[in-house]
């Protein structure tokens, strides 16, 4: 623990080291009021070694009234000649030559003025979402919807440029005239990308993530410089997701997203707006989306506005690449898991494109280092030793392909179709022979799981006006599970007829989701904006246990609908608030009742600091059931609530924040509270005491369902987060704070317990360091044990017949903690360009100093000392199961 | 600001460091094995603790001064200990009747703890019968090879079943017990027997509270489940049995 502590602070101090490193690129804060230009600029030659070379005439008797921290020196400048007859040019060496303006600038007309266009990557032409739009200088902006479309209406008198940025760009300002008024504004976004023949390092080295200080729990990752990050394969945004606060780092699994101790299944994940219920490959060691074809992540933690409904805890949404507009472009990556292709088509005169995008894993045919590491460590888990595990490497493959079909049929309207199909295949087979005593046995084992997710959407999306616009979404998805276990015994005797035992075993489990969603919005004023629309959705799910042929053990298929309606409105009292207040209304026909979601957050804006908060209520009607041992049946089921005593998930948030943030470094800090209701655990092994009890009035005995318990929860804890954004070395540190407690009537007593995905503690470094051609990563994540139950001791039962039985005495439930979690992954990569390609070559190591981190801990009863003698009565011994060791990976990326 | 991050971190994780000791004393809780008979006197009455796995000891640890009663119609039976055998208590009066369909209760004060239960002694079966008083162990035509004893069950209860040799010197009982069941027949086959002579087919009623633990051992952290108990603030037993016997000859 000592060494752990030394290795933090150590840690912190270099992260701090190396941020002050990087402060040498100066911004400029001035504060003058009616002070002469020529004086002013030679106050700021002085204190920003600036060189002025100006015609003395020009500026001797000018004055100027200005204030504003930390900006570059070209935004600085142009805030400083604003409304003078001035222009100017920066040369090398911090060299300004200032000189008369041919054009005159005007104030802007404050009334019925308004700016509307769309936000696009000037590359590829495709519209930017989420990006941020601004009034340089005041705290007047907005943000671009999904499609990249933006209104700004009734500017500021004061307005003279229009900041535009967004996470993995350059950011961009355009001067404010009449000219761009109401107009189709197409503003050109440029990727922040480091041209590779002339590297200069200027600190414009683009962040990995960004967070949005005006929205409680929001942030956004940017797919492109996730690449740097070390990785286990392939590049992984979800992998990347759990470097952020708030979101667990330890478990290993991307389909284990504890995100503010809510569950995996309490994730929304919209994918193109179709709803995806299987996030992973490969037991959770990848996730099921490609990167390559991904352009944008938001991530709401919680506290999230009324348009999203229908899960609990968070929201995760993905935006697709519709692919370039402009020119073909592809991509190859490879690793030491998969292939991944990428191709780009633009189509019919810049108006279309296509996206096609493939990745499969090679190691059925090519078994890799990477492959035996990973499956090794997924068959300990089953906790036997080496000796009895059933699996030496099977058939095991999986894939995904994506494709994306978009049209502008104008400026304002585009069509697109998305399409996503995801699967992973294992398949175990083998016979053996054995002679004995004149007998042949022939014993036949067959073992296969099939899983995956499959879903397309189609869109349609217009702005009719430059306030109103409208996304009309069709979307299904459908998730399976399909496992089969076959075994067959034949003996054969040398005399007699042969005897032939078999046994079948399958399970199979697919939930449907149809969608039919539409979004409007509508830019009344600058004050109010307004959001509304609605949700069809229909689920059907099927599962079915069946053991040999016939016998058919469990078998569900059932439907729901819920339809959902929103309203919400965005309003700003005065220029530093921002209120959004909104409503959600569920009707669920299982249970035939509304569940209504009022909304409500907000952002005050106090000089740098951003004040922030939101409170919500959240409901749920599908619940996901997790299977531990992910080898021997299919990984998980969902089912929908209201079907046989099913709860209908409840949860309110309360959040409360603040962010500092300048033009270097973000500070943000949030506290939340969420009461959890409806919650549910599927247990194996059950408490007979409490599942049989005998009812006081009439004596029967009540049999409760053996496998489901419910209750109640409260999630609360604090996320903090030092983010430096730009410079030659970028990353952040972030610790949270979490308490998860659950009470269930029937578990342990009907006494409060930490749920098992309480993590009290966790401590985040991630660091990117760029020199030349070289990208250099490390994450660091150091975490305080997750709860478990242990035995303290054995006893012994004698029963009256004679018997004696061995029992092991408990803790209560999640009572002791497991030992401190912690790793360090680090990853180099190199980037060249030969001709037309661009490439990255590169290594990633996880969890490159070997700790052992502890997944669970199992006993089993030991019969045999360790001296060889048969103990009288079993004693429990602790089994340790191990996380992954230290795991290298080769990648190569390449684009063309 | 980059100090106040630092300080700010460094403050939380001291404040949030947890202990991981198993503190096995403050854990652990008494074990209870306390069996009622129908008709008999209170003799079976063991309380203990675990043995820690530290130790590398086999068996309980007997707790042997606890204040120990049963309770029935309204009054209070205090035990004893038993003398020279560490941990049991058992009621040396003959006021206390343990009769069937009666509810009892035991409560045990030690080291500061209440411990209770309760059970309620079972019927003895009913319409129990047995399909011949002989069993033949070597085939004679017409004379049964086996005794199928049947008995109603209407209410799905649980049983033991135990054959013991009622006249053989040093076997008393060769026919292992049975795990708890609920039907309402047994079949008694010669393979079982290995003397001749008579012998009892002892049918024991038992409580869910034992068939309950009797089947519930086993578990890993993912679950961590207790293993069935009808003990308050304690784990163990506190349950009643009845039984009812039939006799049987075994021939050649």
């Amino acid at each position: 623990m000592r060494k752990l502590f030394n290795l933090l602070i150590f840690s912190t101090l270099i992260l701090n080291s190396l941020c002050a490193l990087a402060q040498n690129e100066a911004l400029i804060s001035v504060n003058f009021k009616n002070k002469n230009l020529k004086e002013a600029l030679q106050i700021l030659s002085k204190q920003y070694q600036l060189q002025f070379a100006y015609d003395d005439e020009l500026v001797k008797n000018e004055t100027i009234t200005v204030r504003f921290k930390n900006k570059k020196l070209p935004i600085a400048i142009e805030l400083l000649l604003a409304e003078k007859p001035l222009s100017f040019k920066i040369l090398k060496n911090r060299r300004i030559i200032i000189k008369k303006s041919k054009k005159i600038k005007k104030a802007i007309k404050p009334e019925n003025n308004c700016i509307t266009g769309i936000v696009l990557d000037i590359q590829s032409g495709e519209a930017i979402p989420y990006a941020s739009i601004s009034i340089d200088g005041t705290t007047y902006g907005t943000i671009s919807n999904f499609d990249g479309y933006f209104t700004l209406k009734d500017l500021p008198k004061s307005s003279q440029f229009l900041k535009i940025n967004h996470l993995g760009y350059k950011l961009k300002s355009i001067e404010i005239s009449e000219k761009i008024f109401c107009n189709n504004l197409k503003i050109k976004l440029e990727q922040n990308n480091y041209k590779l023949k002339a590297i200069v390092v200027k600190g414009e080295h683009t962040p990995v993530m960004r967070v949005n200080k005006e929205s409680a729990s929001r942030m956004s990752l940017n797919p492109r410089m996730a690449e740097n990050l070390p990785n286990l394969g392939e590049v992984d945004l979800f992998r990347a997701l759990q470097l952020l606060p708030g979101i667990s780092g330890t478990s290993e699994s991307t389909s284990g997203m504890v995100i503010r101790g809510g569950g995996a299944d309490q994730n929304l994940v919209l994918f193109d707006g179709l709803t995806v219920y299987h996030v992973d490959h490969f037991f959770g060691i990848l996730s099921a989306f490609n990167t390559n074809a991904i352009k944008d992540i938001q991530i709401y933690k919680g506290g999230f506005e009324s348009r999203f409904g229908g899960r609990v805890s968070s929201v995760i949404e993905i935006s697709g690449k519709s692919g370039s507009f402009n020119n073909i472009r592809s991509s190859l990556n490879i690793n030491m898991l998969n292939a991944n292709l990428l191709l780009e088509i633009p189509l019919f005169k810049n108006k279309g494109s296509l996206l096609l995008a493939g990745r499969r894993s090679y190691i059925d045919f090519l078994p890799t280092f990477l492959y035996s590491k990973l499956f090794d460590n997924i068959n300990s888990q089953n906790g036997e030793p080496s000796e009895f595990n059933r699996f030496d490497k099977p058939n095991f493959y999986f894939y995904d392909t994506n494709l994306k079909f978009t049209v502008k049929t104008s400026d304002n309207e585009l069509i697109a179709f998305s399409f996503f199909n995801s699967k992973d295949h294992l398949d175990n087979v083998f016979d053996t022979i054995t002679v004995y005593d004149y007998v042949t046995y022939t014993e036949k084992y067959e073992d296969k799981s099939n899983w995956g997710n499959q879903g397309g959407s189609a869109k349609w999306a217009k702005k009719w006006s430059k306030s109103f616009y409208t996304n009309l979404n069709l979307a299904s998805s459908r998730y399976f599970t399909k496992y089969e276990n076959k075994q067959s015994l034949k003996q054969e005797f040398e005399y007699d007829t042969p005897i032939v035992d078999s046994y079948f075993f399958s399970q199979d489990n697919v939930i449907s989701d149809y969608s039919l969603k539409f979004d409007s919005e509508w830019v009344m004023s600058n004050q109010h904006s307004f959001k509304s629309g609605f949700l069809l959705t229909a689920n059907q799910v099927s599962f079915r246990d069946i053991y040999s042929t016939e016998i058919v053990m469990y078998e569900a298929n059932d439907r729901n609908q819920t339809l959902a309606f929103y309203l919400q409105d965005s309003y700003q009292p005065f220029k530093n608030m921002l209120l959004t207040i909104g409503l959600r209304a569920n009707h669920y026909n299982l249970t035939n009742k509304f569940y209504y979601e009022p909304r409500f957050s907000f952002s005050y804006k106090l000089k740098s600091i951003h004040l922030k908060g939101a409170v919500g209520q959240y409901y749920q009607f599908v619940n996901r059931i997790i299977s531990d041992d992910v080898l021997n049946s299919s990984p998980d089921f969902w089912l929908l609530s209201g079907i046989e005593d099913v709860p209908v998930v409840s949860s309110k948030h309360y959040i409360a924040g603040a962010s500092y943030e300048n033009e270097q470094f973000l500070f943000d800090v949030e506290f939340y509270y969420k009461k959890l209701g409806g919650l549910m655990e599927y247990i194996y092994r059950y408490d007979r005491s409490e599942i049989q009890k005998e009812d006081a009035s009439s004596g029967e005995t009540i049999n409760n369902s053996p496998f489901f318990y419910y209750g109640e929860g409260i999630a609360k804890g604090i996320d903090v987060l030092f983010h430096k954004k730009v410079g030659q070395f970028t990353g952040w540190a972030s610790y949270s704070l979490a308490y998860v407690d659950y009470k269930f009537p029937d578990i342990n007593k009907g006494k409060k317990f930490s749920a098992v995905f309480d993590q009290r503690n966790e401590f985040k470094l991630v660091g990117s360091f760029r020199y030349r051609k070289w990208n250099f990563s490390l994450n660091w994540i150091f975490a305080t044990g997750r709860p478990y139950t242990a035995p303290i001791g054995n006893y012994i039962i004698d029963f009256p017949d004679g018997t004696s039985q061995t029992y092991v005495q408990l803790t209560e439930k999640n009572a002791l903690r497991l030992p401190a979690y912690h790793r360090l992954d680090v990853s180099a990569n190199w980037n060249f360009s030969w001709k037309k390609i661009k490439g990255k070559v590169g290594i990633s190591v996880f969890n490159a100093y070997n700790q052992e981190n502890i997944k669970y801990r199992k006993y089993y009863s030991k019969l045999i000392d360790d001296d060889g003698f048969l103990l009288k009565e079993p004693i429990f011994v602790p089994l340790d199961i191990k996380m992954l060791g230290f795991t290298p990976n080769l990648f190569l990326i390449l684009k063309f | 600001m980059k100090n106040i991050t630092f300080y700010f971190v460094l403050i939380f994780i001291s404040l949030a460091c947890e202990n991981q000791k198993i503190d096995i004393k403050s854990n652990r809780k008494v074990i209870v094995e306390a069996f009622l008979f129908e008709n008999q006197a209170v003799t079976n009455i063991k309380l203990s603790y675990p043995q820690p796995f530290s130790e590398k000891k086999e068996g309980n640890i007997p707790i042997s001064d606890a204040k120990v009663s049963i309770i029935w119609n309204a009054h209070n039976y205090e035990l004893e200990l038993m003398p020279e055998k560490a941990g049991a208590y058992y009621y040396p009066h003959n006021d206390l009747e343990i009769k069937a369909g009666e509810y009892y209760e035991i409560l045990i004060k030690y080291d500061k703890k209440i411990i209770t239960s309760y059970t309620t002694v079972p019927y003895k079966v009913q319409k129990f019968d047995a399909s011949s008083d002989i069993l033949h162990v070597l085939y004679h035509e017409g004379l049964p090879t086996s005794i199928q004893i049947n008995w109603e069950n209407s209410n799905n209860n649980y049983y033991i079943a135990q054959i013991t040799a009622k006249n053989a010197n040093g076997i008393s009982g060769f026919y292992t017990p049975t795990a708890p069941f609920n039907g309402n027949s047994f079949v008694i086959l010669p393979d079982n027997i290995a003397v001749y002579g008579e012998h009892l087919f002892k049918l024991y009623s038992i409580n869910n509270e034992y068939y309950n633990l009797y089947f519930d051992n086993g578990f890993d952290s993912r679950e961590g489940f207790l293993p069935y108990t009808n003990i308050q603030n304690g784990v163990g037993i506190f349950t009643a049995l009845s039984c009812d016997s039939l006799l049987f000859n075994v021939e050649d």
